[in-house]
């Protein structure tokens, strides 16, 4: 039974941009099981690994929350619009540059990629001076203003002096 | 209260509609409004609500305006670039309404200041940008029983509700809890287009305006979603939730809590 999908922006990369699909099934269970099958990594977004739906993901049956219906054994027919409907909190990347001046002790430690690692930012070199006994980097960490400030803080622990790049000279 | 000539000639398109009225009028004038944010969302909404003459606008934001918001903050300008949101914002609510007191704060909103920020204000708009900051406005107006205008953005995607903490729901009743750092979208994912925070901050603002003059049907109790891309509006029934965390039977969420340090802890460990 042919039942229409709508698709959330944060998740159509996986569905080739389309904002409405079709999947069939007779629960929601089987109409997400249906979607995988075609969208390939659609499933690990909307539910845990015990198939029930993640506590920032909600998903409707037409206009009614399927938590309030039956959960994932929400019966679906024909015509019905399941709509997947992510916790969404905003928040535009930012790209802002730094010079960052390594302290002796810490030239050696793989700072920029714990950065990247632990924190949801791209980080960029764009110049570095670097020897045994000093290190100059200046950078530019891209991402959400809060991840970049945290960034920041991170390099701060670790004695790295952060001094943001307030003329464009890197470029 | 008495209005003054300008202020009739001002407030005329609103005072000839009857569901506001002179007395309508007067309780925007006398209203007190605290608008958590002064970015995307909340340019749009604080304008409207400036020119509607909100008596008292609070303004939140410890950011600076940086030369990509304005793509979409539409009240900082070029020449505001360095300088702190909430004096920008300020300065453009002056040039529309003088009758407008604008509180400005510069402060990061905690567990530490929520309580204190939002006490004296009747209507609380949440026009932030991070998932943290949104579960302490939520839970700080569930427990000080204020009405919570709810709006989000995210790339193409927008959402609105009220919260009525004497009715429900609450935002933890939509989602119990914020998503782990690792599984929101990475900012390659990001990225918003700027009208978008235009519409669905105009919606929070025409809310809290229903809101204070008490006409209308607000959005309490539906989720309304806007899709920019397909250009669609829709409503999913939002209802209180009885294992919700906050506000249901059993609660287990009884303080303010920071969720930033949280996520800082496994992200250091």
């Amino acid at each position: 039974m042919p039942v229409k999908v709508r698709i959330p922006t944060p998740l159509r990369s996986l569905t080739d941009g389309t904002a409405e699909v079709e999947a069939n099934g007779s629960t929601i269970i089987e109409i997400i099981n249906d979607l995988e099958k075609n969208f390939a990594g659609i499933k690990e977004r909307i539910c845990e690994q015990n198939d029930q739906v993640r506590r920032f993901v909600n998903v409707y049956l037409n206009d009614e929350d399927i938590r309030f219906i039956d959960s994932i054994n929400s019966k679906v027919k024909d015509g019905d619009t399941v709509s997947i409907i992510p916790a969404i909190a905003g928040g535009a990347a930012e790209k802002k540059k730094f010079y960052l001046n390594y302290p002796q002790e810490a030239i050696k430690e793989p700072l920029i990629y714990l950065v990247g690692k632990n924190y949801n930012v791209i980080t960029n070199i764009r110049s570095a001076s670097i020897s045994n006994d000093i290190g100059i980097i200046a950078i530019e960490i891209e991402g959400e203003p809060r991840e970049i400030e945290k960034a920041v803080k991170f390099l701060e622990s670790k004695g790295v002096t952060v001094e943001p790049i307030v003329l464009d000279v890197v470029e | 209260m008495e209005f003054t000539e300008e202020q009739i000639k001002r407030y005329a398109r609103h005072i000839i509609l009857p569901e506001v009225g002179g007395e309508g009028q007067t309780k925007l004038l006398s209203s007190k409004v605290l608008l958590i944010g002064a970015g995307g969302l909340g340019a749009p909404c604080g304008y409207y609500l400036g020119a509607a003459g909100i008596g008292t606008l609070g303004i939140v934001d410890f950011d600076t305006v940086d030369l990509s918001n304005l793509q979409r903050q539409i009240w900082h300008g070029t020449a505001d670039v360095g300088r702190y949101k909430v004096d920008s914002a300020k300065d453009s609510i002056a040039r529309i309404n003088p009758d407008v007191n604008v509180v400005t704060y510069k402060d990061k909103i905690s567990s530490e200041n929520i309580k204190d920020l939002i006490k004296d204000y009747d209507v609380i708009i949440d026009a932030t940008d991070n998932f943290p900051t949104r579960y302490l406005i939520n839970d700080a107006c569930y427990f000080m029983k204020k009405p919570l205008v709810y709006g989000s953005i995210f790339r193409f995607d927008g959402q609105a509700t009220v919260f009525l903490p004497e009715e429900g729901p609450c935002y933890r009743c939509l989602f119990p809890a914020p998503p782990p750092p690792g599984l929101v979208p990475s900012c390659q994912e990001a990225g918003v287009l700027g009208v978008l925070p235009g519409v669905i901050g105009a919606i929070q603002a025409n809310e809290a305006i229903k809101i204070i003059l008490g006409v209308g049907t607000t959005l309490n109790g539906r989720l309304l979603i806007y899709d920019a891309l397909d250009m669609k509006f829709s409503e999913m029934k939002l209802k209180a939730d009885r294992t919700c965390p906050l506000c249901g039977e059993s609660p287990s969420v009884f303080d303010l809590i920071d969720y930033e340090d949280f996520c800082e802890f496994r992200r250091e460990d």
